[in-house]
């Protein structure tokens, strides 16, 4: 008995946080109150064919309130997306659609849905709830001279996720992810997501993720611009109402 | 006049303008003939917007464009102003309104008049724009909308119009127009779960005319009276439910409205009035549903079907002598609803299937719609291909087929047979 108490204790000592620790630790990590940017998404398919989409959005509550206001293509100038998460219950998730005058509600359950025809879907804009899933922790490792812990986190039974697991990794001296490996429900992989990051003020914010969907050779790239944080945005900008307005800034 | 004019300039430069449109070119052919069916069609249009602060104006305008003869009219569909207050909206203005949950086909969607030149546009394209203050508050998870219209809209039919199989001859008069403009509405919103629900009520006049009274003659005493149609408009109630909610993978879309229609009392000088005019009045009772089911599948294909109902509750009809106020027995016309969904015109109970599917990065775009009318045989069939090769262009193919009962000329279907057409479109977006 006392000989498995000194290898866990050991164990403990060489490895140090759990994978659910080291989740707490990310999601406890400094962020802005609110932010504000040019989201470029590239899309690029098998035979190299790009199509580029340009989206003004804010938003605040680490992503939980979040608005979007598509200007290009043209033919979606004017297309607004408003997603509110809420704990406990279903996503709010509302398109303003020019051509009909409606905002239209939108299901928050088929979350594998990708979003605008990119790589990225609802749930890959969405956070992550610690509650909602299960952390293991996996041998460090460097990615570009950058020391990692690797996390393999599954939904839990009865959370609405269209992925099995997926494989994290998240630079130990900032708590920023660089990479992720997401698997389907087969749990063949199924996307791979590089992170680029910067710092702003006092933050460490996402400038880039690149997402390449295997199984269907497609790749996104997204880029971050004109990054803004802590303007202030009022949490009355999140109401369907601004949805039917662009923003000027 | 150069303060005016300084003010004009500082307040342009700080706000903010907003512009996109379409521009379009369209050929249209008859599937029977190969001939050109010579239809007119919106060339161009603009939407540009200026936002100052909480203010914004907006406009949207076009050029509605006929092949042969070469003709072009400017169309002001919109024009607003809007302020957004922290607690909602206020816009007054000339204005496109759109209620209810289901797409395409809204029963109790009935602001804003339709242009039959643009029946099969899904959307805002196929509406009338009305002078009309609406404000919308916003609370919790609600919102409450009113709406006032000072001035009476009706539907632009096709009139003389040789291409489209369901015009009429002429525009006929309007002995009797609306005297009363003023319409109104209300529409409440809220959210309960995971569902949206809406309730209205509208009042306004028909945005189609219908017998309001005859003329009537005989040939021979005692004969069958010959009526002269002398037309006016229904004043009618609205009251709407419609709802949005998902189950599982499912979202279910659905709307009810139910009409109360009535013919309003005429306002006569009795002592002008000739002998042989006699009024009709009709106090009609009609219901019209959408109930819509939508499934997004894992390759990103929406499918939808739509079952479209309306039928006739109740219905009253009364000629009467204006003079004497006798009653008689002349025979009443077939009820058609002046308001609600225009595919009633169609058939009291369709079903209709569509689906979307988008390859190449949105480059493509395949739809497809078919309708079936299940209460007479008949149905319509299209499918459109739409490819950009460069962004923000789209080149669009659409074939449009119309099946109908050979041994029944008078069904709707069968009468559009020979608008089956293949359409095709050039259109560049700005």
């Amino acid at each position: 008995m006392k000989k498995y108490f000194l290898i866990y204790l050991l164990s403990s000592i060489i490895y140090g946080q759990s994978g659910i620790e080291i989740a707490k630790m990310v999601d406890t990590r400094k962020t802005p109150k609110d932010q504000s940017n040019i989201t470029k998404m590239v899309l690029t398919n098998s035979k190299g064919k790009q199509r580029t989409n340009i989206v003004r959005s804010k938003s605040m509550d680490g992503n939980k309130k979040q608005i979007m206001w598509f200007m290009e293509p043209k033919d979606d100038k004017g297309v607004a997306f408003l997603k509110i998460e809420n704990d406990g219950k279903d996503d709010e998730m509302r398109m303003w659609l020019p051509a009909f005058k409606k905002v239209r509600r939108i299901s928050s359950k088929k979350r594998g849905d990708s979003f605008m025809g990119s790589d990225l879907s609802y749930e890959d804009l969405s956070t992550r709830e610690i509650a909602d899933h299960d952390y293991s922790r996996l041998d460090d490792q460097t990615i570009n001279s950058k020391l990692c812990y690797v996390l393999e986190i599954f939904p839990k039974k009865g959370t609405n996720s269209s992925y099995s697991k997926h494989i994290s990794w998240i630079e130990q001296s900032t708590l920023m992810i660089l990479k992720e490996e997401s698997f389907d429900k087969r749990g063949q992989l199924k996307k791979k997501k590089e992170f680029s990051n910067k710092e702003l003020y006092e933050y460490l914010v996402m400038k880039r993720i690149f997402v390449e969907d295997v199984q269907k050779k497609h790749s996104t790239e997204v880029t971050f611009e004109e990054l803004k944080v802590d303007t202030g945005i009022s949490i009355n900008l999140f109401q369907e109402k601004n949805l039917k307005r662009l923003p000027k800034n | 006049m150069k303060k005016l004019t300084f003010i004009f300039s500082i307040s342009f430069m700080l706000a903010q303008v907003n512009y996109s449109g379409e521009v379009t070119a369209k050929s249209m052919t008859r599937i029977s003939n190969k001939l050109q069916i010579n239809l007119p069609y919106r060339i161009f249009s603009l939407n540009l917007g200026y936002t100052l602060g909480s203010i914004d104006i907006n406009t949207v305008t076009g050029i509605e464009y006929r092949n042969k003869p070469s003709e072009s009219n400017y169309v002001l569909r919109e024009a607003y102003l809007a302020y957004y207050p922290e607690w909602g909206e206020v816009k007054f203005g000339k204005q496109i309104h759109a209620w209810g949950s289901a797409d395409g086909n809204n029963p109790t969607d009935n602001i804003n008049p339709y242009d039959y030149y643009y029946l099969f546009k899904i959307g805002e394209g196929r509406k009338i724009g009305v002078i009309s203050f609406s404000t919308k508050l916003y609370f919790g998870n609600a919102n409450l909308e009113g709406v006032i219209i000072p001035k009476y809209e009706k539907n632009r039919f096709p009139y003389g119009e040789k291409d489209f199989p369901l015009s009429i001859p002429t525009e006929p008069e309007i002995k009797y127009p609306v005297e009363n403009e003023y319409e109104f509405g209300f529409r409440l919103q809220t959210t309960l779960g995971e569902s949206d629900i809406g309730l209205s009520l509208f009042r306004g006049s028909d945005r189609a005319p219908s017998l309001r009274a005859g003329n009537i003659t005989y040939e021979v005493e005692g004969g069958i009276p010959q009526i002269e149609p002398l037309l006016g408009y229904r004043e009618t109630l609205v009251t709407g439910l419609d709802f949005v909610t998902f189950i599982g993978d499912l979202t279910l879309r659905g709307e009810a409205a139910h009409f109360r229609s009535r013919s309003p009392i005429l306002k006569l000088n009795l002592f002008k009035t000739p002998l042989s005019l006699y009024e009709f009045q009709q106090d009609i009772t009609y219901s019209q549903y959408v109930l819509q089911v939508e499934y997004t599948t894992n390759s990103d294909i929406i499918l939808s079907g739509q079952l479209i109902g309306n039928s006739v509750l109740d219905e009253a009809y009364e000629w009467y002598h204006s003079s004497s106020i006798e009653y008689v027995d002349f025979p009443s016309p077939e009820f058609q609803p002046g308001m609600g969904n225009p595919i009633a015109m169609f058939s009291e109970l369709a079903l209709l299937l569509s689906s979307t599917g988008v390859l190449m990065d949105d480059r493509l775009e395949l739809k497809s719609n078919i309708m079936v009318n299940l209460d007479e045989k008949g149905n319509m069939f299209s499918a459109s291909i739409g490819y950009s090769p460069w962004i923000n262009w789209k080149l669009e193919t659409i074939i449009t087929k119309f099946n109908g009962d050979k041994d029944d000329l008078d069904n709707t279907f069968t009468i559009m047979e020979d608008f089956s057409n293949l359409s095709f479109n050039i259109i560049y977006n700005f």
